[in-house]
């Protein structure tokens, strides 16, 4: 907390002073390294396994698709159809061949077959794998030797040769092979007109050795899934197919397999243009479970179809320079004036300065919040009928503040609570091992399950209602635009009274954070019910009236 | 690592080798990633009797990529870019591989201009030219030559008086006809290039295309 004398001074919901996320999505990733709080672990509720052969997941919105990650997906897919024409009907080859058949074929095993049993010397000679000779690859150890490509001169080195018998250093070999992974495609002799093709088991033996001896380690491919071949061609493959998507969140490995819809196939899910249809919108996870719009790649946006985020994106990208940032993310307190920015947490605010409580969103004193119906959300236009040709196009503007500000709160909010969760997690592992030192058993893992699931709850609460900012912006009025402002306020009074039980949690002024973990509980679990189940009358009402012509989007904003 | 051993092996054997013409030269003595090459017009082709000069910058990955090499000296040819050297070759592409060497790649070039690959152009205003009218084309890649790889000027502008016209193998007939109508010359060569006219030799409908052309100038200089 900033005790300095300047008049500006910000405000932070949490006692640690981290930097700001700048990127302008979150995603809900924490589940990595998370074995006690497995907050995004929605698969876990999922009976369905990642064996492509059995049902696929259902996702936020009725999508049907595969979580993968590289790994997983080589063991899994690619390396189970090899096992099965290694192991059936193709034993008379060796793995090398057939590892190099199936990519050459794109993965496609009765492909492989058909040209075998077809003309087998012509698939081969396809494959560069040698016709009417065995396979003489070596890779040995000899001295005095000088590479012609690096035109080094070695009193001893490592070697290697297809069966052509054109030989180079292994360092050459090692770069080379590195130079044309990115191709994503079988990588031949050095020599330029020798077709003869690397096989994944020489890529794994050079690429060790080498790692080995230049790089001091120890032997780091331990098995196929890691084979850099295996691996580079792989991701080639996941870029040039449709039904595959990245995970879009920063550093994962993750990627999703799309399959259908509960309702449709996949070809219908591509979304027509504007369509207001949005239980097409394909929702799907990625093996570490951050959830994303396989469509436009953004996060689960629900209840805005693709076309409204992509407008919205571009809208906010456009206005949001330095004056519409401060704007939206920092406010005067309405008594004192200093600015404050908010940072996460909930929106009952307490000016550090002057002691003013009052609403981050209305600005009003929260005292006035006391009774039960939450509605700030609302966006009036009273002085329009004053002022309204004049006031045109200033209240477009403060019109679009009105909602941007609401969905960069929420935005925020959602950053903060992932610190508020790194934070109780530490503190409950403290508390955890404590107990086991004292030889207690009080404490059991099945009895703080309802706070990674409060979490979740509280996360897509926040999500979903970021995303009604955005629905609501771009809504046309009626009768029904109301009632789902309505649904909305309910929501975000929840999504509020939720985010305030952690803020009391985490309070410096509350040093028992697990006691008051504990006596929280049934608020907790109550509150991420209520907090789920409101999100999803909102969703499916949006969607509803939608398809009934009820909801509409007004083309002119 | 193996770069510096390996450019610098390749500078001395063609150092020694006087029998290839291609000439390899550090541009700076301390610094071995950037070369010039310079080679002979190939004999019986527009560009004999002219000395080009490449720039050749070399990646960190050599030689398992390519060195990056253009045309300094500038040459009418439908592979490289007319304005900036650049060169579709794809040796220097996808198709390298580290048995090929800063030499061998200037022969290559060599030999491109001996062949040029009309249907896979760099520059295709060239191409067009080539295709349509193979003497024309190699009247002015010869005019070229002549201007910018004349070994005894180094190519720059001196002794040979530069024509406009034959710069673009424009028949110098079209100019003269529309600066008699009171064009400006330089607004009607660009005209006539953006056009691909070169000359009204073979043209079937004569009156025509003298109409599209004014059309055009009239646009230009409006």
């Amino acid at each position: 907390m900033s005790d300095d004398d300047s008049d500006i001074f910000f405000e932070y919901e949490y006692d640690q002073e981290d930097d700001l996320d700048e990127s302008s999505f979150c995603f809900s990733s924490d589940g990595e390294d998370d074995v006690m709080f497995d907050v995004d672990g929605e698969n876990s509720d999922t009976p369905q396994t990642k064996i492509s052969d059995t049902l696929a997941n259902v996702g936020a919105n009725g999508t049907l698709y595969y979580p993968w990650n590289v790994e997983q997906f080589i063991e899994n897919k690619l390396l189970a159809k090899l096992d099965k024409l290694a192991n059936g009907t193709l034993t008379a080859c060796s793995i090398d061949e057939l590892l190099i058949m199936l990519q050459v074929k794109g993965w496609q095993e009765d492909e492989v077959l058909n040209d075998y049993f077809d003309n087998r010397d012509k698939l081969y000679e396809a494959c560069g794998l040698p016709v009417g000779v065995p396979m003489r690859n070596t890779l040995k150890k000899i001295k005095n030797y000088s590479c012609f490509v690096c035109c080094e001169d070695y009193s001893e080195t490592y070697v290697y040769s297809l069966t052509c018998g054109h030989t180079y250093c292994i360092n050459c070999y090692y770069s080379y092979i590195s130079n044309e992974l990115a191709n994503g495609g079988p990588i031949t002799c050095i020599e330029p007109d020798c077709k003869y093709t690397i096989p994944y088991r020489d890529v794994t033996d050079i690429f060790d050795i080498v790692n080995k001896t230049n790089h001091g380690g120890v032997t780091t491919i331990k098995s196929m899934v890691e084979n850099p071949l295996l691996v580079a061609n792989t991701k080639a493959m996941i870029n040039s197919k449709r039904k595959y998507k990245w995970c879009p969140a920063t550093d994962c490995n993750g990627f999703a397999e799309l399959v259908g819809n509960v309702n449709d196939s996949v070809e219908s899910l591509s979304s027509a243009k504007e369509s207001v249809d949005i239980s097409k919108v394909p929702i799907v996870t990625c093996s570490e479970n951050h959830e994303f719009c396989f469509d436009c790649n953004y996060e689960n946006h629900l209840p805005c179809p693709c076309w409204i985020v992509k407008k919205w994106i571009k809208k906010c990208n456009d206005d949001s320079e330095t004056a519409n940032w401060i704007d939206a993310n920092t406010h005067g307190c309405p008594q004192c004036q200093s600015a404050i920015e908010k940072n996460g947490g909930c929106n009952h605010m307490t000016c550090k300065k002057c002691k003013f409580e009052f609403c981050w969103i209305c600005f009003e004193d929260w005292k006035k919040h006391r009774n039960d119906y939450y509605s700030c959300n609302k966006y009036r236009n009273e002085r329009q009928e004053d002022e309204q040709r004049k006031n045109r196009s200033k209240q477009s503007l403060e019109r679009y503040l009105h909602f941007y500000k609401r969905f960069a709160i929420h935005e925020n909010s959602m950053k903060g609570d992932l610190k508020t969760m790194a934070q109780i997690d530490t503190y409950t592992r403290l508390y955890m091992e404590d107990l086991r030192d004292q030889g207690k058993k009080n404490l059991s893992w099945n009895d703080i399950q309802f706070l990674p699931t409060a979490m979740r709850a509280l996360q897509n609460g926040r999500k979903a209602l970021k995303w009604t900012y955005c629905f609501a912006y771009y809504l046309g009025k009626s009768n029904f635009a109301t009632i789902f402002e309505g649904n909305q306020d309910f929501l975000n009074k929840t999504v509020e009274d939720l985010s305030e039980v952690f803020e009391q949690i985490m309070s410096k002024k509350n040093p028992d954070k697990v006691g008051m973990i504990l006596k929280n509980k049934t608020k907790l679990r109550n509150l991420s019910e209520l907090v789920n189940s409101r999100k999803n009358m909102l969703i499916n009402g949006a969607r509803a009236n939608l398809d009934d012509g009820l909801l509409w989007f007004d083309n002119e904003i | 690592m193996s770069r510096v051993k390996r450019i610098a092996k390749e500078l001395e054997e063609c150092r020694q080798d006087s029998q290839s013409g291609v000439i390899l030269k550090l541009n700076n003595e301390n610094d071995l990633t950037h070369l010039t090459g310079y080679f002979k017009g190939p004999p019986g082709t527009p560009y004999q009797g002219g000395v080009f000069q490449v720039n050749i910058d070399i990646p960190n990955e050599y030689p398992f990529k390519p060195p990056q090499m253009k045309f300094t000296t500038k040459i009418y040819h439908p592979n490289i870019s007319s304005v900036t050297g650049a060169i579709c070759l794809d040796i220097l592409k996808d198709a390298w591989t580290p048995i090929l060497t800063l030499k061998s790649s200037l022969i290559s070039l060599q030999s491109l201009l001996q062949s040029p690959e009309p249907n896979d152009p760099q520059d295709a205003e060239v191409a067009k030219h080539y295709l349509s009218n193979k003497a024309g084309f190699e009247e002015t890649a010869a005019y070229w030559t002549k201007l910018y790889a004349s070994p005894e000027d180094g190519g720059e502008f001196g002794s040979v008086q530069v024509s406009d016209s034959a710069l673009y193998g424009i028949d110098d007939e079209i100019v003269g006809q529309f600066e008699n109508m009171g064009f400006p010359r330089d607004k009607t060569i660009e005209v006539l290039r953006r056009m691909g006219v070169k000359s009204f030799k073979g043209v079937g409908n004569k009156p025509e295309l003298e109409n599209k052309i004014l059309e055009e100038l009239l646009k230009e200089c409006q």
